[in-house]
Order: structure tokens, then sequence, then C-alpha cells
């Protein structure tokens, strides 16, 4: 079992969809994140996301998305609560499935669940390799609230041990 | 006499999209198709102009779940076309990437597209309130098929180390034995697997046909041998364009295939069928717990055929792993030489023969490819199963039942939709 893993997600193939995966790239490079930190580029294999998931005490996903209204590179922090995922009524094709499907998986195996996942707005999501500028941006703010969170789980596990102790 | 309007859009639990269109009046059957709509996928037009070893890479990527298949197909096409020889070692670890591969999709198959048929779930997540032991044992195998490809080949999609004469990477001692101690582990995991299809009852319907598969003396054929056909015996593989005939329909962007009648079946059953005597003692010992008895002309077997075909890939693997601790791995660099020819890789993957020819200029550079996937050899004998089977059930059961029963056997056959699409002959007029 993995303490606390950050994982990224996408196509690299489709442009900014894979703003996850070289999240996860950056992140190697910057060599920022506490060494026992499992850095994960998770592809876009429901199965595998859903093993990752499962196998992280505490994960912290993050996968590019479309808000629709939000301008290109703009984070949303959505703290999930499994149990209230709701898988598609039919699953069109092993290629149709879905991050949703992926935690709703995991939460088969595991009903303690705890993730987070960021979701990054795209400004382009078509075949090409590069991110566009506007994401690139974002790197270094989604690293300094990525490393927030990890101290602060780090922190409650702190207390939560201290607390056993004590008993 | 009855009515049928029949228009499935898509057909959910397969791998892509097609559709299921059957039009009846009075009784009189007026259209019954599988309608394939994806768009092609262009990769032997895109590969034309690459370098050797950019193409096993660049083919793999046909498919997510076939990735090692397309891979090795693609290997063995390019070290026939340079004369490259494989080591005996690097023989053996792609026989284990191919084991790896078939449990992998195989199980998805088994337990997450198929099963729910036969329990009346929507999904295999509709399956959990009654069924989540089993969705757990499915998820387990998964996961263990998953970890034993990426021990193998680097990562278990889009595999890595594997490349033209060998591998850049040999797996360790270390998670060899890892993987092998939970092969072994997960025995009692396959037992439960096979009681689950015990309690599965299979569609009743038969249509013979040719069954096509690789085959040889020496083993259950996966990664070498003869193209075998039930209709005339064995053929080289270089033969394969005459076992295969690709034509065009109108209502599919995936070519069909026929080799001596209107249509043959690839894959698991096919591949049972024509060596079972090959299969594993274990393997033996779950077609006959199921009762399967080759040969066997139901397509809905193909789902036993693929579990006798797990068990199968199951001990050969821990065969094949202990054999390999036993002998020790040695670091081969891989050495080749690109020189102009023509090879052809023929490779059984899990939905059926896999063929790949490719032809190289002195530099090595792809100056031709064609590529032959098993679902589009498969739609044609799908259709046919379709046109023999509704006149069977159109007076006998209500249109729902009938639905149920075609999309059941279109799921059996495990069909890969997206891969097949292909290159389309296109002629431009004035």
């Amino acid at each position: 079992m993995i303490d606390i893993s950050v994982i990224g997600i996408g196509n690299i193939l489709l442009g900014d969809d894979g703003f996850g995966v070289h999240f996860i790239n950056y992140l190697r490079e910057r060599k920022s994140m506490p060494e026992d930190i499992a850095l994960i580029d998770g592809d876009i294999d429901t199965f595998s996301i859903a093993n990752y998931l499962s196998e992280s005490k505490i994960a912290i996903l993050v996968d590019a998305c479309n808000f629709r209204d939000g301008p290109p590179g703009s984070i949303e922090k959505i703290c999930v609560e499994p149990h209230k995922f709701k898988a598609f009524e039919n699953n069109l094709s092993v290629h149709s499935r879905s991050l949703k499907d992926a935690v709703l998986l995991a939460s088969i195996e595991r009903d303690d669940l705890n993730l987070i996942i960021y979701a990054v707005q795209v400004d382009c999501v078509e075949p090409k390799l590069q991110l566009s500028a506007e994401l690139r941006k974002v790197f270094p703010i989604l690293e300094e609230k990525v490393l927030t969170d990890i101290k602060n789980f780090k922190k409650e596990e702190e207390k939560y041990e201290q607390k056993s102790t004590c008993h | 006499m009855k009515d049928l309007n029949i228009n499935v859009q898509y057909i959910t639990r397969v791998e892509g999209h097609g559709n299921i269109l059957v039009n009846a009046k009075d009784g009189n059957i007026e259209k019954i198709c599988l309608e394939i709509s994806e768009a092609p996928r262009f990769f032997e037009g895109f590969m034309v102009g690459r370098p050797w070893y950019e193409i096993s890479h660049i083919s793999c990527r046909i498919c997510g779940i076939c990735s090692v298949g397309h891979s090795t197909a693609s290997i063995r096409a390019t070290e026939e076309a340079f004369g490259v020889v494989p080591s005996e070692q690097t023989i053996m670890l792609r026989k284990l990437n191919l084991f790896a591969e078939f449990i992998q999709s195989h199980i998805l198959h088994l337990y997450f597209l198929s099963v729910p048929d036969f329990l009346n779930a929507t999904s295999a997540f509709a399956l959990i309130p009654n069924n989540k032991e089993a969705v757990l044992r499915g998820l387990k195998l998964k996961k263990l098929a998953n970890d034993f490809s990426a021990m193998i080949c680097g990562r278990h999609v889009h595999n890595l180390s594997q490349v033209v004469g060998g591998y850049t990477k040999i797996p360790n001692k270390t998670d060899i034995e890892n993987i092998l101690s939970r092969l072994e582990g997960a025995l009692p995991d396959l037992e439960a697997t096979v009681e689950l299809f015990k309690t599965i009852k299979i569609p009743e319907f038969e249509r013979e046909t040719e069954y096509i598969s690789l085959q040889s003396d020496d083993e259950y054929a996966l990664y070498d041998g003869f193209i075998y056909s039930s209709d005339t015996g064995r053929h080289v593989h270089k033969d394969y364009r005459s076992l295969t005939n690709e034509f065009c329909v109108p209502h599919s962007t995936a070519k069909h295939a026929k080799a001596n009648r209107d249509s043959y079946l690839v894959g698991a059953l096919a591949r049972v069928n024509n060596n079972f005597q090959k299969l594993s003692p274990l393997a033996k010992s779950v077609a006959s717990e199921l009762n399967f008895k080759p040969p066997v002309y139901n397509p809905y077997h193909m789902n036993t055929a693929q579990l006798i075909e797990t068990a199968h890939c199951f001990e050969e693997s821990i065969k094949l792993l202990s054999e390999l601790l036993k002998k020790g791995l040695k670091d081969e660099k891989p050495n080749v030489k690109p020189k102009a020819g023509t090879g052809v890789g023929a490779v059984e993957v899990p939905r059926g023969i896999l063929y790949h020819e490719y032809t190289y200029d002195s530099e090595g550079i792809l100056v031709n490819a064609n590529c032959v996937i098993p679902t589009g050899q498969n739609l044609e004998n799908i259709e046919l199963d379709m046109k023999k089977l509704v006149p069977e059930i159109i007076d006998k059961e209500n249109e729902e039942e009938i639905t149920k029963k075609l999309e059941m056997l279109v799921r059996a056959y495990d069909p890969c939709i997206s891969c097949s699409t292909h290159l389309l002959d296109v002629e431009f007029k004035n």
C-alpha cells in the first residue's frame, strides 16, 4: 500500500488532454516532492487507474477537464466521495470507460478511498504532443497546491499517530 | 408471422462501436447486418516512410488490449524481412508476453463484458450488489495479468522493451519470482471462475464453419506455426492472403474476409477446436468440467474456449517462468542490421490470428505495410451466424429476447471493432 500518490492522467497524443501526465513529468524533473510520494503516470487505462487508486491510502489525481465556462488553466479542486459516483447506465465500450468508472471500480475494492481531484481547464484538445502555453503556466501553481495538500495530510497523520500512542 | 425492427446503436460492452440491424416483415427477413461505423485508422498508411525501429512501437498502438500481439506480429515481420533470428531466451519472453496478454484480455472479456449477460445485469457494475466477490476476483486477476505483462515488457499497455532482435531490458529474478508466486496463488481464483461458468447457461445454437488458427507440432500454437484451416489443413504463413481474401461491404468501415467458404472463424474457439490435444493438462480438465468436447460449433462457446485458454496460459506461464529461473537470464543486446526485404508475422492474439506484412528498402525504411486484424476476419462469420440464428428464433422469442441473443452473439466473438477498421481502397473519379 502506498501512503500518498500523485496520479496524472490523460492522453499525451491529444494536446492539453495529456496535462496530468505532463504535470507528473514536471514534478519528476523538479524533484520537489517528498521522496516517499509516489508520482504515477496514470495514462488512460481505467483498470490501471482503479488499481493505483485502490493501492493508495491517499490519492491526488490530476486530470484535464472542460468546464466550458472557465478560462484555460483554471484549476478546480474536487474532494471525492466515491459512494456518490454512479457509473454510466450503459458502458458503451471498453474505449468509453471514464474516470468515474475507475473511481467506482476502486471503491469496490476499498470503501475508504481518500481522493482529491485537481481538474484543469483545457485550451486545445487536438492531435499534437505539446501543451498549450496557458496550461504550461499552471505547473508551479498546481505544484504548490499539491505540496500544501501533502503537508496537511502528513500533519493529520502525525496528529492521529500521537493520539493513538496516548490511548 | 412476426415483424422485427431491431436497431441496436451501439452494441454495448465490446471494444469500439458497431450496430445490429434486423428488419423482418411477416416473418420474412429483409435485412440482417452488423454495421461498423468507426472511422478507418490508416495505420498502414502512416507507418510507411518510418524507420524499422519505430514500426513495432507505432503498430502496437492499433490496440490497447492486444498491443503485445501487434508488437509481436510486427517484430516478427521485420525480423523475417531482415533475416534476424531471435535467441531462445527472447522467444521464451515473447511467449510469456503473449500468455500475459491472453490472461489480461480473456479475463476482461469474461468478467466485465460477457458475464453480465449471463447473470442478467446491464454491466459489471450492476453485478456488485449480488456478485461483488466475482467482480473483485475479476479485478484481482486482471491486475495480476497487467503486472505480469509489465514485468516482461516494461508496461502492460503499449510495451516498451520488446523490440526487433530481442529486449532492451530483461526482467530481474525477484520480479519473476514475485509474479510466479502470484500466479500460483491465484489458481484458486481460476477454479472459482470455472465454478462460476459452470452455473452459466450458454444459448443453444450451432453453425459449423471453417476454423482458422495457427498450429504447431510442438505446442499449443500462439507465437509460431503453420496457418491451419479446418477445411484445407496446413499452409505456410506467407500464404496468408489466400486465406484471408479481404473484401469491402457497404455497411462496414472494416473489411470482411473469407477463405474456402463464405466465411471463417478465428479466435479462442478456432484455436481450441483445431489444437485441443496441445492444451495443457489444466486446460483440458477445465474443458472437461465445462463439458466442452471439440469440435464445438456453437459460437457462444467462444466464452468457454477463452476460459480454457486462460487456464492454459496460467499453467504454461508457471512452467515457463520456473524454467527461466532455473536457466537464469542473460543480458542480450539486440543486434539488427536492416536490409531490403519483405516479411510476414503471423501471431495468435486473444481475438484470433493476426498478420502483419512489411516491405523495407535497403535503409530499413518501411515502403509497404498490410495488417489483417482478427475482428475483421470474423465479421462475415458473425453476420452469417446472425442470418442463421434469427429465422430459428423469430417465432419462438420476442423482440427483446432476440435482440439480447444477437448482442450476446456479437459479444461472444469479443470483437475489437476500433482495431478492425481498416484502410479502405478509395478511388476518386473526376
